[in-house]
């Protein structure tokens, strides 16, 4: 964890430094984080590091739902988490242990992405997302759309600002 | 009876406390129900854990923040600070600005004015960022000072938050095990209460199981009683093809004579010995049952042929025979049963019943200790004889009988010595005369029978004083005596009381009794006949030569005459041997000092031959057929040859010669 949190804080240096510290909001990083790796995955097989052209390939989804934590009907843009987990080959996961780069840590069980169509989300209102925008990833579950998500159970799965994911098998 | 009928009112009584009880159970239950949960329903635990976890992150992220603060402020000009200052900016900046904390606006008012604090903070640390490095350090000095105050701002209260938290989950543990102790003792009070309502239900049962056996069974006996019979029967009636089946009454014979005698608790124990020989009596699959008072039933269900009745009948009657003991007092056994057969003597139980109870009549008529079958013959002459009874019964209180007299002639001075009085009824309903010999063993039957002698000695006495004064000298006057009467302790009494009521001398009146009565009951007629000899009255044995040949009475008995039966002087001339036995009576009376009265002289053969057998007196129609009171009056005064001293102007006399006398 320390080694992914390690490598997270030296792409974001190397964007920060190669904008020359753009004093804009989030613009500059926007750019560089579609190179940059955004997103470690563990699994038993092996570690895998995405970036986010790589995870916006496998094809962007809009949602737009209420959200627990911030006020406002939000829309974010980015891939189902079913169908990143199946294209690195781990849907039949049991779970999937979800970090934020400040430690935060859930543990999403494989009902949630099987039954529902969780985002993995890389975009808000068509922008990247950064880290002040809770980026550059954010897991989002479509309240709106299924109101049996709305639950204090679910509520702290909207983990953002992933640093890494562990696919686990019992 | 008053202990069940307690024990079924506490019954009621306990049920209806144990639905009350139930109810407020309920009730207490359901209101104590609601209000534990609504205490436990307060919003604040799961509020209070969210609050908790949000203050936690606000409280980390402010205070990462400040460590990142003092970082650059150590080392302002490092690349690593600033990156450090950057990233803990950019969370603060999520938290405070872009994460929605309104819902806990309600229970931290202060959160906004913090929130606004630490807004500012993370716009002058974009500030601070955007200008580049050095840093300026009094601007991060104040800026440590016042991300401090936003922790000190949060940190007291989330301590005071969780501790109030802490306290609320207290108080709702502390209800919980209230509610939980609570709960347990209204199960526990319910249970009792389904419990007790089981106990007071199965009580119930029983009791109503006593009641019913109570109320279908004898208490002294243990017999079914006469309820049980009456559902028994019935159902037994109706089934289908069932084979003949008998009713028998038995009835103990003269249990009131046991009762009057010994007491009430004999009779108790009587009753209980005759429902032991019943039960013994009977077959197994027999029901014995008891009706009232002596009276038992007997259902004999399943006969191979309704003459089998009669076996079953002759085992009761053999069974009750001879003495039983009870209670120290030696007890005569006997019983009488009267049997009719389902369905040939009839259809119904009210049928069955009846003629059963004829049958026992004409057993108990019979003589007793015997039984009879039902027939339809004995139904026929028993309905006449009750007609013949209550016919008698209005004739007493109509005064429809009348007497008659018959002069007894003394054979060796040829004077009138005696008139027996002999009685006649004319039916006034009827308008006919009724002989004697139809109404008197009907009435013998009866307490009837009493009332006729009373009648027939007061008349007797009172015509008797009357025939005195007219005639100036003493008539003996004879009238019968029925069995009845030599029974009852207080006969003696009573004709002494008439006596003195009519002004009769006791000297003067015979009565007549038959020898049969004599051997019957001999302890109690004998005490009776000693008493009546006491007051002076004379006996004569009446139809003497009939009965019993056991002549032994006559030494113990105070007799005077003997009254030679009539069938022996009827055909006296044709049979030698009928004036042998005569003679010998004579002669044996005359040696025991008695003398003798011959009856039905009708011709002057006869009184020839009752002279020469020696015989004291006589009567009969030769002398003078029943006449009326005045009527003998004259005829004494005709045989006299002698004038009256006045006339005959009694009322009570000249009544007398009303109605004339059949043939």
């Amino acid at each position: 964890m320390t080694c992914a949190r390690a490598i997270f804080a030296a792409a974001t240096l190397a964007a920060l430094f190669s904008l020359n510290h753009a004093g804009a909001e989030n613009t500059g990083t926007a750019a560089a984080a579609t190179a940059e790796v955004a997103l470690t995955v563990l699994s038993p097989s092996g570690e895998r590091q995405l970036s986010v052209a790589e995870i916006e390939s496998l094809g962007l989804r809009r949602v737009t739902t209420r959200s627990p934590w911030e006020a406002g009907t939000l829309t974010f843009e980015g891939v189902l988490l079913r169908d990143l987990l199946r294209h690195l080959g781990l849907e039949r996961a049991d779970s999937l242990t979800v970090t934020a780069s400040d430690d935060y840590t859930q543990v999403i069980p494989n009902e949630d992405w099987a039954n529902w169509p969780l985002l993995v989300a890389t975009r808000q209102d068509g922008k990247p997302l950064t880290r002040r925008t809770q980026g550059p990833t954010r897991l989002v579950y479509p309240l709106s759309d299924h109101p049996e998500l709305d639950s204090p159970v679910h509520k702290p799965r909207w983990v953002w600002a992933i640093s890494s994911m562990e696919a686990r098998f019992n | 009876m008053p202990g069940l009928i307690s024990t079924v009112r506490f019954a009621w009584a306990a049920a209806g406390f144990a639905i009350a009880a139930g109810v407020i159970a309920t009730i207490l239950v359901i209101g104590l129900t609601w209000r534990t949960l609504g205490a436990i329903e307060v919003a604040l635990p799961r509020i209070g854990f969210d609050a908790l976890r949000e203050l936690n992150v606000m409280i980390r992220d402010v205070t990462v923040l400040e460590g990142t603060v003092e970082l650059a402020k150590i080392a302002p000009t490092s690349p690593e600070s600033t990156e450090k200052l950057q990233e803990a900016n950019d969370f603060a900046y999520i938290r405070f600005f872009r994460q929605d904390f309104s819902p806990l606006y309600p229970v931290f008012p202060a959160l906004p004015s913090v929130q606004e604090r630490v807004r500012r903070v993370v716009e002058e640390i974009d500030a601070i960022l955007a200008a580049g490095r050095p840093y300026d350090s009094a601007v991060l000095a104040d800026i440590e000072q016042q991300l401090r105050a936003a922790t000190q701002g949060l940190s007291q209260f989330y301590y005071t938050f969780g501790e109030n938290t802490n306290r609320v989950l207290l108080r709702q543990q502390d209800v919980l095990s209230k509610f939980k102790r609570a709960l347990t003792l209204f199960l526990g009070m319910l249970c009792t209460l389904g419990g007790t309502s089981v106990a007071l239900l199965l009580n119930r049962i029983f009791v109503l199981k006593r009641i019913r056996h109570i109320s279908t069974h004898d208490v002294l006996t243990g017999l079914p009683n006469r309820v049980w019979f009456g559902q028994v029967i019935a159902q037994m009636l109706q089934a289908k093809g069932a084979r003949p089946l008998a009713l028998l009454i038995v009835d103990l014979d003269r249990f009131k004579e046991v009762n009057d005698t010994f007491g009430h608790p004999v009779g108790d124990l009587l009753l209980k010995e005759a429902a032991t020989r019943l039960r013994a009596a009977v077959r197994p699959q027999d029901y014995v049952v008891r009706l009232a008072g002596d009276e038992f039933a007997v259902i004999a269900p399943d006969l191979p042929t309704p003459a089998a009745a009669a076996g079953i009948a002759a085992r009761i009657v053999s069974e009750f025979s001879g003495t039983v003991v009870l209670a120290g007092h030696h007890i005569r056994l006997s019983a009488s049963s009267g049997v009719a057969v389902f369905p040939r003597d009839g259809a119904t139980v009210e049928e069955l019943l009846a003629h059963a109870d004829l049958a026992l009549y004409a057993a108990k008529r019979a003589g007793r200790s015997r039984f009879e079958l039902f027939t339809p013959a004995l139904s026929d002459e028993l309905t006449g004889r009750m007609a013949l009874e209550s016919a008698i019964g209005r004739a007493l209180r109509e005064h429809e009988f009348t007497l008659v007299w018959q002069p007894q002639v003394n054979l060796s001075s040829n004077q009138v010595e005696a008139a027996e009085a002999l009685i006649r009824w004319f039916d006034l309903e009827k308008q006919r005369w009724v002989p004697p010999g139809d109404f008197i063993p009907v009435a013998e039957n009866g307490p009837l029978i009493r009332e006729i002698d009373a009648f027939v000695i007061r008349g007797a006495c009172l015509e008797g004083a009357a025939i005195h004064a007219a005639l100036g000298q003493p008539l003996r006057i004879s009238v019968n005596v029925s069995a009845g009467n030599l029974e009852r302790e207080e006969f003696p009494d009573e004709l002494t009381t008439i006596l003195h009521a009519t002004g009769f001398p006791a000297r003067s009146l015979e009565l007549e009794i038959t020898e049969g009565m004599l051997l019957q009951n001999r302890e109690v007629s004998g005490k009776v006949i000693r008493r009546l000899s006491e007051i002076g009255v004379q006996l004569a044995v009446d139809d003497f030569g009939t009965g019993y040949s056991n002549l032994g009475y006559l030494a113990d008995l105070e007799v005077h005459r003997l009254k030679i039966d009539r069938s022996f002087v009827l055909d006296l001339s044709e049979s030698s041997r009928k004036f042998a036995i005569i003679t010998a009576i004579a002669q044996f009376a005359h040696s025991l000092g008695l003398e003798t009265v011959a009856e039905g002289v009708e011709t002057p053969r006869q009184l020839e031959g009752v002279i020469s057998a020696g015989c004291n007196l006589a009567q009969g129609f030769l002398f003078s057929p029943p006449l009326g009171a005045g009527q003998l009056v004259e005829w004494c005064a005709k045989q006299a040859g002698q004038k009256l001293r006045r006339p005959p102007a009694l009322r009570l006399i000249a009544n007398e010669v009303v109605r004339t006398e059949p043939g």
